[in-house]
């Protein structure tokens, strides 16, 4: 096979990673994708592996970095050791690039190829448990080439900043200075907005809970709008968001997974909010 | 000599946001009473006539709307009442203002800037 019929998979894969969304695919179609990652991955291994054969022969050496598919690194250090060439680096992109170019391959391209095999690592990873899932998903590189987002809910929330700060918690800073004026320099009122903020977040989190189970949106709608107003006292600008989020999807796009989606986030970034919280108290009082 | 405090109904769920604004406008030397939902406001309103009335827009069985239409329609009652109201709900609000509203306050709400509102309406009386 030739690697216009390569390029040929890659266009059918391309048209499935349009429809790919981890949150949004059942097992059914997730096999699908992950059996058609798998058929473009043999034959781009198999090409590899030919082709490092015919490198070594001239004196190039191909490498691929695969995020899981340390069959086929093997199978390149075996051929190129045994073709008596040194060993070839864990990663070397360049060399593979000057391969792929010569043969017609972009950068544009060869970025979406090493995409691809990253997402291949993660397909593999679909029927794993969700926070696996998850993380994987979060460490695919953001290459400027994806002009479509891969997930609704991915792109949603780091407008937001949610997800990039989930990493990031112990950064989260929160300014109580205006709500303590508000509550005229009382810090006794603002321990007590504070123990009902925490106790209004934790009721809110088991109402959508909830709510979710019996996918009553107008339930969550109102929860969420509900829980806005403390947020906002708060400064709590990420659950904020979250929550508007939240409200959003249950009043127009009712997509249950995106919305358990927002609600696990909410959950993630809570505890580091209610920590930010305590120490700005402390500062406080 | 001391002057009888102001009678004030707070229909607000958020107790957050009743908590703060209870405690801003008692020290603006008002008596506040303060009602979680649509129920405890319509109880309150058959024992009491408040001076004023403060109500969120969105409360469980009873929303802001509903309160002014009973307060306007069916107790018919002429005192003041302020609605709070979060952004995006302008048209609540406006059916609000058609039903008999004086005023309106939006999320997030200023206490300081609740007083000056409720006093300005007060002083109208």
């Amino acid at each position: 096979m030739n690697l216009k019929n390569l390029l040929a998979q890659l266009a059918f894969l391309e048209a499935s990673l349009d429809k790919f969304s981890y949150q949004k695919l059942n097992t059914q179609e997730a096999r699908a994708l992950k059996n058609s990652f798998e058929a473009f991955r043999n034959l781009l291994e198999e090409k590899i592996r030919l082709e490092t054969i015919r490198g070594a022969d001239t004196g190039k050496i191909i490498f691929f970095s695969y995020p899981q598919g340390k069959r086929a690194e093997n199978d390149v250090h075996e051929t190129a050791n045994a073709a008596g060439t040194n060993s070839v680096p864990s990663n070397d992109p360049g060399g593979s690039a000057d391969f792929l170019k010569e043969n017609g391959i972009s950068n544009e391209q060869l970025g979406y190829i090493n995409f691809i095999l990253t997402v291949s690592g993660i397909s593999s990873h679909l029927s794993a448990d969700s926070e696996e899932s998850e993380q994987l998903y979060q460490n695919i590189p953001k290459k400027p080439y994806l002009t479509k987002p891969m997930d609704k809910s991915h792109k949603i929330v780091s407008e937001s900043g949610a997800s990039e700060q989930s990493g990031t918690r112990e950064s989260v800073k929160i300014d109580l200075g205006s709500v303590l004026r508000d509550c005229l320099g009382e810090t006794d009122l603002l321990e007590e907005l504070v123990r009902l903020f925490k106790q209004n977040s934790l009721e809110f989190i088991g109402q959508v809970k909830l709510h979710l189970q019996n996918l009553d949106y107008e339930g969550i709608r109102f929860a969420s709008h509900k829980i806005k107003s403390g947020l906002r006292m708060m400064k709590t600008h990420e659950l904020l968001a979250i929550a508007e989020q939240i409200e959003a999807e249950s009043k127009t796009g009712r997509d249950v997974k995106h919305l358990n989606f927002l609600f696990d986030c909410f959950v993630k970034e809570y505890p580091g909010i209610e920590k930010a919280i305590d120490l700005e108290l402390g500062n406080l009082k | 000599m001391t002057t009888k405090k102001k009678q004030l109904l707070l229909a607000e769920d958020d107790e957050l946001l009743a908590s703060l604004l209870n405690y801003r406008l008692e020290k603006g030397g008002y008596q506040v009473h303060l009602a979680r939902d649509g129920r405890q406001v319509k109880e309150f309103l058959s024992e009491t006539i408040p001076d004023i009335i403060v109500s969120d827009i969105m409360m469980p069985y009873f929303s802001g709307i509903e309160l002014v239409d009973y307060v306007r329609n069916e107790l018919q009652l002429g005192i003041p009442v302020i609605i709070i109201s979060s952004a995006g709900n302008e048209e609540n609000v406006l059916n609000a203002f058609e039903l008999g509203a004086n005023d309106f306050i939006s999320k997030p709400v200023s206490p300081s800037e609740l007083l000056v509102r409720v006093g300005r309406e007060l002083s109208k009386m």
